[in-house]
């Protein structure tokens, strides 16, 4: 499936398709990625790389193109970039073996997952007497008496190192591909347009009158833009909850489980639920939307990744609920166990879409800056 | 409440339906093609020409009416009807603006392709995504869509349409009723049995480039009954395409623009018209006719590396070769013949500063027909040589109709309840040439006004 040969054949056949688009042309203004195809003549895999991954995925350029299927040309831009975005992951996993987890991704995460799930019980049983799982703990550093603080810390901190290593090693593959230089990543501007684009979404918003993209049928709208900010932003207030959960560990010497009243739990809740929802209403869009123009190649990656995504914020809220009552034990175990594999499995699933996607926007920054002068 | 049915399923038929709506009538829109084929050859379009005394939202400078008027009377060499081409001038403002009050996107102006962004008014994403939206609106409004439903036969009594003969999905007939109707549904252009009672036998050489669901049904019954017809049934316009476009549906990327560049053979090998006469945008069109008139439709045109980055590139790889003799070879064109002619046409050349940004000095002087712009030696391999056919874009036979976009008989009278639009009307105002983006106004403008009176009726 996404294997060598299929990559050189998808590569093959975006190459054509990529010279229907430039001898078109009439999705110029539909969204960022056609202005910057008609900048090149012919189309290298460092090219597709970088054009599939600034590829939104709004669609638009499916449902507005007199070339898709079933017309002979077969055009179906979201679909091929989206199959491409993954090779381009495949290819550039650190390491290099791992990347074969993106082939099966949905079977990869779900077994990983139970494993993750299974260790905590079973940590936690050894920490533990097996019966001391349903019983109920109260006061502060409660959580610590389940899983040891020591093990949560080295675990997590061991993970953490491997993730930050793979994202830079990954990163660097994508940007140094075409000929760009690390040391061009200086340029601060590049990265006050990417880090604006990326914070907006502005490249779901069309072109530039902000007509939005099509997510279920031809219509445009915004609905998988703000879905979409509700996990980004319900993600990055869980990364706040977290750090500052540490910094009142380590510096202030408070120990979780953390006051309702805590800017810990008030963050980390509010994170949460911005996650479910956001995850609900991106699911919804999935099964709702045309499927021309996706891969069904990729829906084990796509679902897996979302309901990984909602099930550790659900687990987490549930447990913030519960957490006083003998359920407390077996919440946290299945928690910790969610969030374990989505840290594990955090560089060779969707996650990296955010990686090479933002490296796309600094490359985009810098082509367009070119263009100006 | 006025029942209204609206035959096709393009931008005319479309604008026709949400103006019957509006106007509070029961729609239905018939659209012979599947839902995904639907659109007929809107799908292909990018935009619509319209006047602006001032700058708008997305049409940069103004377009005065007067010169609009002039650049129409120029194509069609003063005959069209001054009313309505007047008219349909004068309303292109209004649709515009109706369609941008629709949600309809424009494009921002941009330095664009055939730098028409004063003129036209480009659709966002093109015309497929503006057919798609105004398939919504015609769906939020009411209007209900029947793909598959062909229009065989219009039965008229006297000045009136007494129902329609439908073949359905599943291939059955059924009938048809309603208080009025609006025929949208194009030209014959994708009807090969036809083409070739028109145009004779070599039509089977030609390429349609747009949609093949223009079988011309409804046109045809209509005049079969005493409709009064506009426009000549030999005359279609064609430009030159890619030999190797498909049959229909190749659109825009067919399009070839190195003509200018190079030099034009035929099948004997031969050169035959002046490939550099003026700019390109201006000429494409009489390629079309030119080729068709040559052995076989067919035309090859020669360029060597010099001039090979000058253009839009082309969708189809071009055959490539090291030496002429290769690429004659290559091109199943006769060798020697080949060799001669671009000997000739080598020696013939006088140099001059090669601009093509304006109608340069690079001539041929001393040819029996000469170049006489960007003439240059084609002697820098590798040699690049693109066959040329016939793609047929329109026909231009249509029905008369009034400024009330109602449909004529041929003994004077008016229908009481049959109005059209689009293509099967453009012959009123184009009575021959094309005005880039003319052909979505004329839908657009008498879609709304047979919508509007078949509302009312």
């Amino acid at each position: 499936m996404f294997n060598k040969e299929d990559s050189i054949l998808r590569l093959k056949d975006a190459s054509r398709a990529m010279e229907i688009c430039n001898a078109c042309r009439y999705c110029e203004t539909l969204c960022p990625v056609f202005p910057q195809i008609t900048q090149f003549r012919t189309f290298d895999k460092p090219t597709l790389n970088y054009l599939s991954n600034l590829c939104h995925n709004c669609k638009g350029c499916y449902h507005g193109c007199q070339y898709a299927p079933p017309h002979e040309f077969n055009l179906n831009i979201p679909k091929t970039f989206s199959e491409l975005r993954v090779d381009s992951y495949i290819q550039y996993a650190f390491p290099n073996i791992l990347g074969k987890l993106f082939a099966k991704n949905g079977t990869v995460v779900s077994i990983l997952i139970a494993i993750c799930i299974g260790l905590l019980f079973i940590a936690g049983a050894y920490f533990n007497s097996a019966d001391s799982l349903f019983t109920a703990y109260d006061g502060k550093g409660s959580f610590f008496k389940v899983i040891p603080y020591e093990i949560m810390t080295l675990v997590s901190g061991l993970i953490f190192f491997h993730v930050i290593v793979a994202f830079i090693i990954g990163f660097k593959r994508f940007w140094t591909e075409n000929g760009d230089k690390m040391s061009e990543l200086a340029d601060l501007s590049l990265w006050k347009y990417a880090m604006g684009a990326a914070a907006t979404l502005k490249h779901l918003d069309g072109g530039d009158n902000g007509h939005g993209c099509n997510h279920i049928d031809d219509r445009f709208g915004h609905s998988r833009k703000w879905y979409h900010h509700g996990v980004m932003y319900g993600f990055i207030l869980t990364l706040i909850s977290t750090t500052l959960a540490a910094i009142y560990h380590h510096f202030l010497g408070i120990h979780a489980p953390y006051d309702f009243d805590s800017l810990v739990v008030i963050t980390g809740t509010l994170g949460g639920i911005l996650m479910v929802i956001g995850c609900i209403g991106l699911t919804y869009i999935k099964i709702k939307a045309d499927p021309i123009p996706m891969s069904q190649k990729l829906l084990g990656m796509d679902y897996s990744f979302i309901a990984m995504l909602a099930l550790v914020n659900i687990t987490g809220l549930l447990l913030l609920v519960l957490r006083d009552g003998i359920w407390m034990p077996s919440l946290l175990c299945i928690h910790l166990g969610f969030v374990l594999a989505f840290f594990l499995i955090m560089p060779y699933c969707k996650f990296v879409h955010l990686l090479y996607r933002l490296g796309a926007l600094l490359k985009y920054a810098k082509f367009d800056r070119q263009n100006q002068n | 409440m006025n029942k209204v049915i609206v035959i096709g399923g393009g931008n005319a038929a479309l604008c026709a339906a949400i103006s019957a709506a509006d106007e509070g009538a029961k729609v239905i829109l018939l659209e012979s093609s599947p839902r995904l084929w639907r659109g007929g050859n809107s799908q292909h379009t990018r935009n619509m020409r319209v006047y602006h005394p001032k700058p708008t939202e997305t049409l940069v400078d103004s377009y005065p009416l007067e010169e609009y008027y002039e650049d129409l009377l120029k194509v069609t060499k003063n005959e069209t009807n001054e009313e309505l081409a007047k008219l349909t001038l004068k309303s292109s403002l209004d649709v515009y603006n109706w369609m941008l009050e629709k949600g309809i996107y424009f494009q921002p102006s941009l330095k664009g392709t055939l730098s028409l962004s004063r003129t036209n008014a480009f659709f966002l994403g093109g015309g497929k995504t503006l057919v798609n939206r105004e398939y919504q609106i015609a769906t939020d409004l009411g209007v209900e869509i029947l793909y598959e439903h062909e229009v065989l036969n219009v039965k008229l009594k006297n000045n009136e349409v007494e129902f329609l003969e439908v073949k359905l999905p599943n291939g059955k007939i059924e009938k048809f009723k309603a208080d009025a109707y609006v025929a949208a549904s194009g030209g014959f252009e994708s009807n090969r049995e036809w083409l070739r009672e028109a145009w004779g036998e070599n039509s089977k050489n030609y390429l349609i480039r747009g949609t093949k669901f223009n079988q011309g049904k409804v046109l045809k019954s209509l005049l079969k009954q005493g409709i009064q017809k506009i426009g000549k049934e030999e005359q279609g316009h064609a430009v030159a395409v890619d030999g190797r476009a498909p049959l229909y549906d190749g659109g825009i990327v067919t399009r070839l623009d190195c003509v200018p560049f190079g030099i034009v053979l035929n099948d004997e090998g031969k050169r035959f018209y002046d490939e550099g006469e003026d700019f390109w945008p201006k000429r494409y069109a009489i390629w079309g006719r030119l080729v068709a008139s040559q052995p076989n439709q067919v035309g090859h045109v020669i360029i060597d590396s010099k001039s090979f980055d000058l253009f839009m590139p082309s969708v189809f790889e071009p055959t490539k070769a090291d030496t002429l003799e290769e690429l004659a070879e290559k091109l199943n064109l006769p060798i020697n013949q080949v060799i001669k002619t671009i000997a000739e046409f080598n020696s013939a050349v006088v140099d001059g500063n090669f601009d093509l940004t304006q109608l340069d000095n690079c001539i041929t002087k001393g040819l029996e027909v000469n170049k006489t712009h960007w003439a240059r030696r084609i002697d820098t391999p590798p040699y690049y040589g693109y066959t040329l056919r016939p793609g047929v874009t329109f026909t231009y036979l249509g029905v008369k109709i009034d400024k009330d976009a109602r449909v004529y008989m041929e003994n004077g009278k008016a229908m009481t309840n049959l109005f059209a639009t689009g293509e099967m009307v453009a012959g009123n105002i184009l009575s021959q040439g094309y005005l880039a983006g003319i052909g979505m106004t004329i839908g657009g403008v008498f879609g709304r006004i047979a919508g509007k009176g078949a509302a009312n009726v």
